[in-house]
């Protein structure tokens, strides 16, 4: 794999992060991974409020321990600094002309207060490429609407299409979102600084989740729903377009087969030892099989399926070539020999245990991620931001103590 | 459009992108380049179409699943705007000969075939490297290059299977259901994909190197899943069927409301937004004490979720959303694309972008994911007639005469 590398491609790049919760620390912790120098900014006196969120060792509250705030913030530096005093204002202002990257998730009126917006920052830090990445986006006429994961899922044309037919809509699970959103806004951070290359200036390049779900993830669709009908939307435990595409039960638990090309079908039918259905127009014909008569075809494939398990399923797909997956849960993800053997896995320290999040999934022949360190304790680097980057005495910096600015 | 101004609204112009991508992942991954402004080049085949030039066309209504009509696909257009195709068949050696003479014009060069495939049509890395020092090649595969399992086949609803993510989809107490309706793992695939390969420019901008890229699909499914892997490792809970539920949050979840399959989604994050909930609904059951605070709201979930969908499900989901986030809560409708089309919010972020595809006509496809303020990208095609390009990098890139294509062509060689 790697010659280890030299430089990563974003060191030198400093990272302004004024980010709560999930999707803005994601994104600066991308970044901090490929080398950038990221400070996030926090809130006296208590910082960001993921720190005192779950999951802890053993559902012990500690701030200290909140293994997701652990994760989404290792290899950062945290300044605590009260950006809505014109001091601590004026120390950011300092910090932003400092810095290549600012990332943040204010809600719109704060971020308008402190002049975080495409026109103020625009003027006054022309280089700087600005991050803004929230459920709705800065535009529009829901840039002040609450939001959450759910209600980006919904808006975004995700929730519609999971649960069952006419059921109630399912929302993607956990905070699928906000890490989409975070990698979108990681991914616009490294637009910004190329196309700073050519114009010379930076720009505001605004994420908003909902938006992620509505282009990257549904917006292909939007043609096939308007030529082909919206409806039928929900399918359950099936997809849409040919036969199979489902997920199912074996003996032990629960597959995914997805045999929509014909030699794949074939393929599957080979398995069950059912060969002749294949020159069966009514068996053959894959669309009229999802479309007509599933339970039909379901029928007929379970009673097979539940005398095998989900292991000897998938040894049997990678035999003869066709695309089945195990139903695993995350227990077994954690398990798995071929992710381990990849060397997919992080270890991270947790309250002196050790637990293991997900790595980098690229590997670069010629470079080599940073290894997640320790996240920083609230306001672990004030000292050395305020007094070695921004140029203060530490008197001064015992005064904006004092008056609880930093 | 002036030349400066064009290239000022593509940040990405003037890298080109020689891609072999087909079906999901890996369209959706270069066409988000091609946005950008990289001059995308598809190379296809007659003899081996692209997935998504099968199926139901656009026009007609013969089954397209035998290939009959593989530029009339509504899937396709979407995946595939803004690029290039040229047809060249990689069986032939002279197919091969041609694409080895592009390679050196090419910045990047991505696939998202099985681990392998590139290698032994003659394009692996060492090749490409051979032939242009500073190509980045991305291979987005299922399961990466190596691994034992790296010759598994994929597609995204294994991906998320294999990642762990399909067994939480279901309501609570139930079987799993298992299925996503975005093909989460193609299109998650695709966004870490671009990640990379903008990494790997701004790489190459530093220090002149290119790179290989070996992108597993579902390592990349599994990177969202931080949550319950680590909530499994610390508590010992493994995500099944987790439906709408939230760890912390209540009420949380999608409610009926008045119309056919209208549904509003609704999010309260603690006692101040209950507050404004209860303020807004403004029955007896919003001040009761078992509702009180977040804990005794997530312990009586079930009858706190049936009392607000009777206040809900009179109301229009729009209504219910404005109302709500008017005092405060979050709340949004549950929408189809159809809601979407009629959103101003959506109208406003320019969503929606209409576009010329030559057969067709008009057609409303996706925007783009970011709103760059001086580097917006741009929708300037629909997906590519197949070979609609072989004049262009063939005669104008690569300077072969029209006699000479057209000889390729009669050779199958072009085709």
């Amino acid at each position: 794999m790697a010659e280890t590398a030299r430089a990563l491609p974003l060191s030198g790049s400093r990272v302004v992060e004024l980010g709560t919760d999930l999707a803005a620390p994601y994104c600066a912790r991308l970044l901090a991974r490929f080398g950038a120098d990221v400070i996030k900014i926090e809130r006296p006196p208590l910082g960001d409020p993921l720190r005192r969120a779950g999951p802890f060792p053993d559902g012990r509250q500690d701030p200290e321990h909140g293994a997701l705030f652990l994760a989404l913030n290792a290899g950062k530096r945290s300044a605590t600094i009260d950006v809505t005093t014109p001091t601590g204002r004026g120390l950011l202002d300092e910090l932003l002309a400092k810095a290549d990257v600012l990332v943040e998730n204010l809600p719109a009126p704060e971020a308008d207060a402190i002049g975080l917006t495409e026109e103020t920052l625009g003027a006054r830090h022309p280089h700087l490429v600005h991050v803004p990445v929230t459920h709705y986006g800065r535009t529009g006429p829901y840039r002040e609407w609450r939001g959450a994961p759910l209600t980006a899922s919904a808006m975004g044309g995700v929730s519609v299409g999971i649960g069952r037919p006419g059921g109630r809509p399912l929302t993607m699970p956990f905070s699928l979102g906000a890490y989409q959103a975070g990698l979108a806004a990681a991914a616009g951070a490294v637009v910004g600084l190329l196309a700073r290359r050519r114009t010379g200036s930076g720009q505001t390049v605004d994420v908003a989740e909902m938006q992620v779900w509505g282009t990257v993830h549904t917006g292909a669709n939007i043609l096939t729903y308007l030529y082909l009908g919206v409806t039928g939307i929900r399918q359950g435990n099936r997809g849409i377009g040919l036969y199979p595409n489902e997920f199912l039960p074996c003996k032990d638990g629960f597959i995914c087969l997805t045999c929509t090309p014909l030699h794949h079908w074939i393929a599957f039918l080979d398995c069950m030892g059912q060969p002749e259905w294949a020159e069966n127009p009514r068996y053959r014909n894959r669309r009229a099989m999802l479309e007509e008569y599933p339970e039909e075809v379901d029928a007929l494939l379970v009673p097979w399926l539940r005398g095998h398990t989900r292991d000897e399923l998938f040894a049997m797909a990678r035999e003869k070539r066709f695309p089945l997956a195990p139903g695993m849960t995350v227990a077994d993800t954690l398990e798995n020999e071929h992710l381990h053997a990849r060397g997919f896995f992080d270890e991270l320290a947790v309250d002196g245990a050790s637990v293991r999040v997900p790595g980098v999934p690229s590997r670069f022949s010629g470079l080599e991620p940073e290894a997640p360190t320790a996240a920083p304790s609230l306001g672990a680097d004030t000292a050395s931001v305020v007094c070695e980057l921004l140029g203060r005495t530490p008197e001064t910096l015992t005064q904006l103590r004092r008056a609880e600015i930093v | 459009m002036s030349g400066d101004v064009q290239v000022a609204a593509l940040p990405l112009q003037g890298y080109r992108v020689l891609d072999f991508c087909w079906v999901w992942a890996g369209p959706a991954m270069t066409h988000l380049l091609a946005d950008l402004g990289a001059e995308v080049i598809k190379v296809e085949s007659r003899s081996r179409l692209d997935g998504t030039r099968l199926g139901r066309p656009i026009i007609g209504d013969v089954s397209g699943d035998e290939g009959q009509a593989p530029e009339l696909q509504p899937l396709n257009h979407g995946l595939n705007r803004n690029k290039l195709s040229i047809t060249v068949n990689l069986s032939k050696d002279e197919g091969r000969d041609l694409i080895r003479r592009i390679v050196p014009l090419c910045d990047v060069v991505t696939d998202n075939f099985s681990a392998g495939v590139m290698r032994r049509n003659g394009l692996g890395y060492d090749t490409l490297k051979e032939i242009r020092d500073d190509v980045i090649a991305l291979s987005l595969s299922g399961a990466g290059q190596d691994g034992p399992l790296s010759d598994i086949l994929t597609l995204a609803p294994t991906v998320s299977t294999l990642a762990g993510l399909s067994y939480a989809i279901g309501y609570p107490g139930e079987d799993p259901l298992g299925r996503l309706m975005p093909p989460y793992g193609d299109t998650n695939g695709s966004l870490h994909g671009v990640f990379a390969i903008l990494l790997a420019l701004e790489h190459r901008e530093r220090t002149g190197e290119g790179q290989f890229i070996d992108l597993s699909q579902w390592e990349a499914a599994v990177c969202g899943l931080e949550e319950p892997l680590l909530d499994y490792q610390l508590n010992g809970r493994v995500a099944r069927s987790v439906g709408n539920a939230h760890a912390v949050m209540a009420p949380h979840g999608n409610y009926r409301c008045a119309g056919d399959d209208r549904w509003v989604a609704i999010a309260v994050a603690g006692d101040e937004e209950w507050r404004r909930l209860g303020a807004v609904i403004g029955e007896a059951w919003c001040a009761e004490d078992r509702f009180a605070d977040g804990y005794r709201r997530l312990a009586n979930r079930e009858e706190l979720d049936l009392l607000l969908e009777t206040w809900t499900s009179g109301q229009p989901p729009e209504e219910v959303a404005l109302l709500l986030q008017t005092a405060g809560v979050a709340a949004a409708t549950v929408m189809t694309i159809e809601d979407q089309f009629l959103d101003e919010h959506f109208r406003e972020r320019q969503m929606h972008v209409e576009v010329e595809h030559p057969l067709v006509g008009l057609e409303m496809l996706h925007g783009i994911p970011w709103r760059l303020s001086r580097t917006p990208g741009t929708i300037r095609t629909s997906g590519p007639l197949l070979g609609q390009h072989n004049d262009y990098v063939f005669g104008s890139l690569l300077g072969m005469t029209a006699e000479e294509i057209e000889r390729l062509v009669e050779a199958e060689v072009l085709a």
